[in-house]
């Protein structure tokens, strides 16, 4: 890959975020069918991905709590910490832009332990989108199951 | 210790209410522009929004004293807070008027049931409060 970063763009709920391109492994999207309750563990689902039963965070319900209806097609971004791959499922991917615009600080005063995933504001052009980091996605206990895993 | 008077506090409607803020706390007034919500912020958040080149948190000030939504504004007061700047909503702005003609009561600290309240005062035969941003 170049020197120059690339951000995805991708939509959840109506809200507009961004994630490096070099944080993702891949940008799949699978039939419902493909997916699984996760019982029993920190996750919502799981998918079998490159032969490994690799877990799904629902960005839906992590953004406004309202889980995505699993039917259909699905969209996964497959990212990983530590070389322990998982996936978040959201509703759109938007579109994959040169890093151009401005970088902002994401406000103190709207920091929560909730939205800790947020770790900057992208301004392109009249768009403001949340830049997450992938990794800081998932809570405490789902970081703990995926590093045991 | 004597406490600094401010010479003059912007009066303004937000929700149907009349509040005071002292004007070296006011950064600006203007148009709110298109608010951009942030998910999983704190209650009172509307959002952020894109101002004179920065990124500005914006509140709604019923919500944030006492959890009521009541209207949004369509004008934004930047505050100049502690930490960092933020806006407030409001729907109107009445004026600025210079201390003398208010009749303001502060309460003290101690004495205050919510914290961003520090008294009130009257405009024009109109009860206002007194915010204070301490924050």
């Amino acid at each position: 890959m170049g020197d120059e970063s690339s951000l995805m763009l991708f939509s959840v709920k109506g809200f507009v975020f961004a994630i490096e391109v070099g944080d993702l492994l891949e940008v799949a999207e699978i039939s419902a069918e493909r997916i699984s309750v996760c019982e029993g563990c920190s996750f919502s689902y799981r998918f079998d991905f490159r032969g490994n039963n690799t877990p799904v965070v629902d960005m839906a319900r992590r953004v406004c709590g309202m889980p995505t209806p699993v039917t259909g097609l699905l969209q996964l971004l497959v990212v990983e910490i530590d070389s322990r791959p998982f996936a978040l499922m959201i509703d759109k991917v938007l579109e994959v832009v040169k890093r151009a615009g401005i970088v902002y600080r994401f406000p103190d005063m709207l920091r929560t332990e909730e939205n800790r995933y947020i770790k900057a504001i992208y301004r392109l052009n009249n768009t403001m989108c949340m830049e997450i980091g992938a990794g800081s996605v998932l809570k405490d206990n789902e970081l703990a199951e995926l590093r045991a895993s | 210790m004597l406490e600094r008077e401010t010479e003059h506090i912007v009066i303004f409607e937000s929700g149907k209410k009349v509040f005071g803020l002292e004007l070296d706390r006011v950064d600006s007034i203007a148009e709110k522009d298109s608010v951009t919500s942030v998910p999983n912020a704190p209650p009172a958040a509307e959002g952020v929004i894109f101002y004179r080149d920065r990124i500005l948190p914006v509140f709604n000030l019923l919500k944030m004293l006492n959890g009521n939504n009541d209207g949004c504004g369509s004008l934004l007061l930047v505050v100049r807070g502690l930490s960092e700047d933020f806006g407030i909503s409001s729907d109107r702005i009445y004026g600025i008027m210079p201390v003398e003609q208010l009749k303001l009561r502060r309460i003290p600290s101690e004495e205050r049931e919510n914290p961003y309240i520090q008294g009130n005062g009257e405009f024009n035969g109109t009860e206002f409060f007194l915010l204070d941003f301490k924050i």
